[in-house]
């Protein structure tokens, strides 16, 4: 039993799943608004107010980890990658994002062979 | 994406003790070779007065690298990883760029890479034979006008040109600085030969490969581009490396007669002989082969002795060889230079 999806064109939306690390590890509590409102700083930072704009969405947010799944408009999905890549410090401590998995397709998100510990 | 490479980590003495950490941190990130950058930014100066050379001690190459006991350990998680190290100096005169060739500690690194200061020495870089990279300080903007002529040369040559994203990271003034140099570079070049790397002082600086493959497409590269100047033209300047140490000598080429050849192709349909002796003649014989091996032999073997590269600059060899009848290799260019006057 299986259905066979052809999408045609451009996918409307790209999704990515990221992680907020700070140096050393440190344990900095960050609730899902802060994390968007993060976002939104580094996209104002690169872009300004056009960039600001951008919509980015939260869909999934995991505190403990400080991930989450973010949805982008495929338009502005290079200059929010590329904001989140060139953000150097949050909340005054030295951070970065990274960013775990990239697709068009949010089923692909339900597996990230990259870190299997074999 | 095959085999993402990080072509600066900075280990000189005023990085810090965190070496460890960031080679740590690019394994993790999914980096296959990593590259230990030495950056010493005056090494070679000459007093004015007396016209007595004077020579910065620079440190042994296996100095700078990872201990070998714990490199064990990073091999057992990862595999397939390898360490280089890579030698950079900052140009401010003609008389540098001699003594690149001249000290002897340089020789054990496997890449050099030079930051010119002005316009000529920036076209002096592009058209040596020393040189495997060309880097820009990106925390400032760059002093002298890029020109096209110099770009071809060095395209020519098989240098590349390097852009480091870390400052852009560290502050928001210099990455205003670094976005501008990068766009104008690669607006010179057109993307090609341009490789991206940290460049880090900080493991928090270090950024994975696709993360940094997008961040030249903000630069103004292609996807495809952008893809390579992580991947393959990191590659590219290895092995521009290898065979930039390992070669020391120029062939003197000969062209043959294409009537020779083709008369041979005919005494060989008369006589009905089969296609396998015609191309056995077309392949280099013996004696060819001899000489390669000669050469081979010469290299002054550096620590990437890697067999994969080993095997790619031999093709690289045979082709050569087999377009062209190689009549006589002479091992230093200044020979052929005598025996062409």
């Amino acid at each position: 039993m299986y259905r066979r999806i052809v999408s045609k064109g451009k996918a409307e939306y790209f999704y990515l799943h990221v992680t907020l690390e700070f140096e050393d590890f440190e344990d900095v509590p960050v609730d899902a608004i802060k994390f968007k409102t993060i976002i939104v700083d580094a996209l104002q930072g690169l872009f300004g107010l056009a960039g600001a704009s951008i919509p980015a969405d939260i869909l999934k947010f995991h505190q403990p980890k400080r991930s989450a799944v973010l949805r982008v408009p495929s338009s502005g999905f290079v200059k929010l990658w590329s904001s989140l890549t060139l953000l150097g410090t949050c909340m005054g401590r030295r951070c970065a994002f990274r960013v775990h998995q990239v697709t068009p397709h949010l089923m692909a998100l339900s597996a990230n062979s990259r870190e299997w510990q074999l | 994406m095959a085999h993402p490479c990080e072509l600066n980590i900075l280990c000189d003495k005023n990085s810090g003790n965190n070496v460890e950490d960031r080679v740590k941190m690019a394994l993790s990130l999914g980096y296959e070779v990593i590259v230990m950058n030495n950056f010493i930014p005056e090494f070679y100066t000459k007093k004015k007065k007396k016209g007595q050379e004077k020579t910065v001690p620079v440190p042994e190459a296996s100095e700078i690298k990872i201990p070998e006991h714990i490199w064990k350990e990073f091999k057992k998680r990862y595999k397939n990883i390898q360490q280089c190290t890579r030698f950079t100096t900052v140009i401010t005169d003609a008389a540098q760029m001699h003594g690149l060739t001249k000290q002897k500690e340089l020789k054990g690194y496997d890449i050099t890479a030079v930051q010119p200061t002005t316009e000529k020495l920036f076209h002096n870089c592009c058209t040596s034979d020393d040189v495997d990279i060309i880097t820009f300080d990106m925390t400032e903007k760059i002093p002298f006008k890029i020109k096209r002529p110099s770009i071809n040369k060095a395209l020519e040559m098989g240098i590349h040109f390097e852009l480091t994203y870390s400052p852009a990271i560290r502050d928001p003034t210099l990455r205003k600085h670094s976005i501008r140099n990068a766009i104008k570079i690669l607006t010179v070049c057109k993307g090609k030969n341009v490789v991206l790397s940290s460049g880090c002082e900080r493991a928090v600086e270090l950024r994975g490969p696709s993360d940094v493959a997008n961040l030249g497409i903000l630069f103004g590269l292609n996807e495809a581009q952008a893809k390579e100047a992580v991947s393959s033209r990191c590659r590219a300047v290895l092995l521009h490396a290898e065979a930039r140490k390992t070669i020391r000598g120029t062939a003197v080429m000969k062209v043959t007669p294409v009537v020779d050849i083709s008369q041979k192709l005919q005494s060989s349909t008369e006589s009905q002989k089969n296609s396998l002796q015609t191309t056995s003649e077309l392949m280099p014989d013996e004696s060819d082969k001899s000489d390669c091996n000669g050469l081979k032999e010469d290299r002054r073997t550096g620590n990437v002795s890697e067999s994969s590269f080993r095997k790619r600059l031999h093709e690289k060899d045979t082709d050569f060889q087999f377009e062209d009848t190689v009549s006589s290799v002479s091992k230093k260019s200044k020979t052929v230079n005598v025996v062409d006057s």
